[in-house]
């Protein structure tokens, strides 16, 4: 049985109409009813309060308030309604520099343009298979930017490194005193 | 007060971090299966079949790089080149994101060698000037050329040249 897709709210902000369209119409194909569209990040905004959607996939450049102020303000303005919600970011960038910029900012997913509708729905699937925790720490606010999801093993990690640390002693002492010969190992502490 | 009495204190100075557990609100709701493929293969026909006029927004975009190279030859102050490179790779940008969405992969090839070289290069000369140009002249033959897909003999004969080009540049500037 395929997903149920008609309850979940998707806001797309996208300032090229065409592409907004596109976009909104490839969800709708997807099986998304619930589809509400921004040109610009203030609209955006006022819709998100309004609506509090489940997913938000928006542009990166737009005029005058860009896509990564957008997640900015959505993360972190006490008005806020869902600082929580993923949000795809969308860019023609591909350097990786820009993607680890967009994750700073606090996106969820990066979905770079032009885009084939597969890759949207990998992007789709990741958000409803593999929700990011978030982190509060001093500067900064959003999804867990390590991509591999681990329990915190520091205590035992430290410990393995001891282990081995002190084996790899014990076998370079070995080594001091033991020269391996083609007839066998000569031991040189007994000359 | 002895040495071990203030011991652990530095770990009260660390940055506090706090982690917060995964919503698994978009699970619920959505449930589990996937999207059927002929769905999303429904989606891809979609894209490839759209109709969209991406020549008038594609000539805006040259117009205005055109002007950006104007400015940037006259200016000399380091600050306003940077700004003003810095306009004029978001409308690369936009050429690179959109001709592929709008069935004009050839000028998202394009698009797509000059934005890396860009990302990588901080020295702005007559020379980087002379490769924007030539760039910007390649999409203009794309789009009276109404030349659309990547290989076409037109799209990698200017692919090439570009690369050439750019592989000069590179040689003698880094």
């Amino acid at each position: 049985m395929p997903y149920k897709l008609d309850d979940i709210k998707i806001l797309v902000v996208e300032d090229l109409l065409p592409m907004l369209t596109l976009t909104k119409s490839i969800l709708q194909i997807f099986g998304f009813k619930n589809l509400l569209g921004a040109r610009n990040a203030d609209e955006a905004y006022e819709l998100y309060c309004q609506h509090d959607p489940d997913i938000i996939i928006t542009d990166w450049f737009m005029t005058p308030i860009d896509g990564l102020e957008l997640i900015q303000k959505i993360r972190t303005d006490p008005k806020s309604p869902n600082p929580y919600v993923p949000i795809i970011l969308m860019s023609g960038y591909t350097d990786k520099r820009r993607v680890e910029e967009g994750r700073d900012n606090g996106m969820t997913e990066f979905l770079m343009k032009p885009y084939t509708a597969r890759d949207m729905y990998k992007k789709i699937v990741q958000l409803i298979e593999r929700p990011r925790q978030f982190v509060k720490a001093e500067g900064y606010f959003g999804p867990d930017r390590r991509r591999k999801r681990e329990e915190y093993v520091g205590p035992i990690r430290r410990m393995k490194d001891l282990y081995n640390q002190q084996n790899k002693e014990l076998h370079d002492a070995a080594d001091i005193v033991m020269i391996p010969k083609k007839d066998g190992v000569k031991d040189i502490t007994s000359k | 007060m002895s040495h071990d009495d203030n011991f652990f204190d530095h770990l009260d100075e660390m940055p506090k971090v706090e982690f917060i557990p995964p919503s698994q609100g978009l699970k619920k709701k959505a449930g589990s299966g996937g999207i059927p493929d002929h769905l999303i293969e429904r989606g891809e026909s979609f894209i490839k079949d759209n109709n969209v006029d991406f020549i008038p927004f594609a000539k805006a975009y040259i117009e205005d790089i055109r002007i950006y190279i104007e400015q940037l030859k006259k200016t000399q102050s380091a600050s306003k080149q940077k700004k003003i490179m810095h306009n004029m790779t978001l409308l690369i940008m936009q050429l690179k994101a959109h001709g592929g969405m709008f069935n004009y992969p050839s000028m998202s090839l394009l698009s797509n060698l000059i934005l890396k070289f860009l990302e990588k290069t901080d020295l702005i000369n007559d020379d980087l000037i002379k490769i924007i140009e030539a760039h910007n002249n390649g999409i203009d033959i794309l789009i009276n050329g109404k030349v659309k897909i990547e290989n076409d003999v037109r799209t990698i004969a200017l692919e090439k040249e570009l690369q050439k080009v750019i592989d000069r540049y590179l040689k003698k500037y880094t």
